[in-house]
This record gives C-alpha cells, sequence and structure tokens, in this order.
C-alpha cells in the first residue's frame, strides 16, 4: 500500500481517533501522543488494514486498546499523581471547551463513568456509530452494549439531577 | 415539536432502546432552545454531545519517520549478528595466537635446553678424554714389569 493511498483512509479519522482517546486518557496532550501512536501502529500493519472491510472499525478498536494499556501502565507504575498534576495544568490553559458551564459539568461526570460506558456513550452519542459498529469496535455483543449504555446515560443523568438540584436548593 | 413524542423517545433513550434517527431528534430538540422546564434537565448532556463532537486535534499525525523503523528493526537484526561474529572471530584468534606463542616459546626453551646439554655432555667427554690421555703412563710401568717377570 502507498502512502497516499494510506493517508486517504486514515487521515479522515484523525479527530475521531482523537476524541476517543481524550475520552479515555481525558489529557489532551495524551491522547495527541496516542493518536500519533496509532497512525504508526496502522503504518506498520498497513497490510493487515486491508483485510479489514472496515479500516474505521479497526482503527477505532486499535486506540481504544491502546489507551487503556496506557491507562492500566500509567496506574501500575504509579504516575498517576503526576498525571493528576497535568490534568489540571491542562484545563487552565488547553481545553477551553470544557469550560462552559452546564456542558463542563458533563465533561466532569463523564470522567466518572467506568471507561467502557465512557467509550460506549462516545461512541454512540458523539460518534453517531450503529450497535453493530460499536459491538466491533468494543469486542462484545449488542445486548451488552446496549446494557452499557442504558447504564451509563442513566448515571450521567443521575448526576445531572443531582447537580441541578444542589443548584436550585442553594440558591 | 411533538413534546409526548420527545418525552417516549427520552425514555427509550435512557433504556438505550432509541434508532439514531430518533437520538437525531432529540439532539435537534434539545438544540432548538425551546425546551419544556422540566426537561432542562437534560440540555447540558445533549449540549456536551454536540461540543464534544465539534473537538478535533490539531496535531497532524506523521508517518513518514515509521517508513525507517522497520528497516531499523531489520538493521538491529544483522547488527546483533555481525556483533556476535566479531566476537566469535575475535575468541577465535586470540586462543588461536596465544597457542602458538606457547608452543613457539616451548620450542624455543627446548632447543635451548638441548644446546645446553649437548654442550655439557661435550665437556664432560672432552675432561674424559684429557684424562684418559694422562693414563697413557701407566702402560709403561706395565711394559717394563712385563720385562723383568718373564
Amino acid at each position: 500500500m502507498q502512502k497516499e493511498e494510506f493517508l486517504h483512509i486514515v487521515m479522515p479519522l484523525k479527530d475521531k481517533l482523537y476524541r476517543l482517546a481524550k475520552r479515555i486518557l481525558i489529557s489532551h496532550d495524551e491522547a495527541e501522543d496516542a493518536v500519533q501512536e496509532v497512525f504508526l501502529k496502522l503504518w506498520n500493519g498497513k497490510e493487515l488494514i486491508k483485510k479489514y472491510n472496515k479500516p474505521e472499525a479497526y482503527a477505532m478498536t486499535m486506540t481504544k486498546n491502546y489507551c487503556l494499556d496506557r491507562l492500566k501502565s500509567k496506574q501500575a507504575s504509579n504516575l498517576t499523581i503526576v498525571h493528576q498534576n497535568y490534568k489540571s495544568n491542562n484545563s487552565r490553559t488547553e481545553d477551553q471547551v470544557e469550560a462552559k458551564d452546564g456542558v463542563g459539568m458533563v465533561f466532569e461526570i463523564m470522567k466518572q463513568l467506568p471507561e467502557q460506558q465512557r467509550i460506549i456513550l462516545q461512541l454512540r452519542d458523539v460518534e453517531e456509530y450503529e450497535y453493530s459498529e460499536i459491538a466491533a469496535v468494543m469486542e462484545m455483543n449488542e445486548t451488552a452494549i446496549r446494557v452499557n449504555l442504558s447504564r451509563a446515560r442513566k448515571m450521567v443523568r443521575e448526576e445531572l439531577i443531582k447537580k441541578y438540584n444542589y443548584g436550585l436548593t442553594k440558591n | 415539536m411533538d413534546l409526548q413524542k420527545i418525552e417516549q423517545a427520552l425514555d427509550a433513550y435512557f433504556e438505550g432502546t432509541t434508532s439514531l434517527a430518533e437520538e437525531k431528534m432529540l439532539q435537534e430538540y434539545f438544540k432548538s432552545g425551546k425546551v419544556a422546564p422540566h426537561l432542562e434537565v437534560y440540555q447540558d448532556m445533549f449540549a456536551f454531545f454536540a461540543t464534544a463532537k465539534s473537538e478535533k486535534t490539531s496535531v497532524t499525525p506523521k508517518i513518514s519517520e515509521t517508513n525507517k523503523q522497520p528497516f531499523y528493526k531489520y538493521m538491529r537484526k544483522w547488527v546483533a549478528v555481525a556483533a556476535l561474529l566479531v566476537v566469535a572471530l575475535g575468541v577465535t584468534f586470540f586462543i588461536n595466537n596465544n597457542s602458538n606463542k606457547i608452543s613457539t616459546a616451548e620450542q624455543i626453551e627446548a632447543e635451548l635446553a638441548f644446546e645446553k646439554t649437548k654442550e655439557a655432555l661435550n665437556f664432560i667427554s672432552y675432561q674424559f678424554n684429557s684424562s684418559a690421555q694422562n693414563l697413557a703412563v701407566i702402560q709403561e710401568f706395565e711394559k717394563s714389569t712385563n720385562k723383568i717377570f718373564k
């Protein structure tokens, strides 16, 4: 496969991969590193990508697995403290998107969800994937996807209602 | 938009049974700004999805470097093989050279010892011969005694 052809397939996925990586890793810079790393992996295994009829699902699965591995190794190697410092730095400078009041609150709630539910919610409500596509990316069956999605949405709703009521009683 | 329809869709949404089209409808409804007061809680949620959708990375992933990576990996294998070869050759040469040196040194020493022994033996035989010459006088005595006692 030539470089042009490869870029033609993979480049449009760049932002999707980034959003997924950021949803999992939370940090903006780490998400970008992850995307870079996944691109390298895809390029090295570019012969494999042809075998998959949907390169997008393949790339998304790879990103998901890579980010989850990163999280695991970070927890294992005690780097979480560094990461927290990093995060607070990050929110001040980088992500002004998150600064918006109510929306920022949902960003915070999202961070509390278990990774799997977070990913599924991201894929469905942000990327608007079909259940079958999500099942392919998550390597799970559709029923499990629906159950997890419902749980994630309800969790977000609960937290929102909690915060909403808190705001009302406080005023 | 029909409020009842929205509420139904919202219920289905939280059960995870909505289709993409229904979810799109919900998105539109909450974006419209005309949200029923009791549904306002959910506005942030859908606003979040819209915001999250627009997130983009400014970084363009590079893949040009990757072209080299397999080459490096490939080379690394051969570098290892070459290093092993150099070490193996070095060791064999060292052993060979050393064993040769030992044998030549031994040979020289042995030759030297041989020469020394030869010299010593020659010296002894020379001394022996010269002493034997002096003994010739004794034969004269024997001659004269033989003359007397016949």
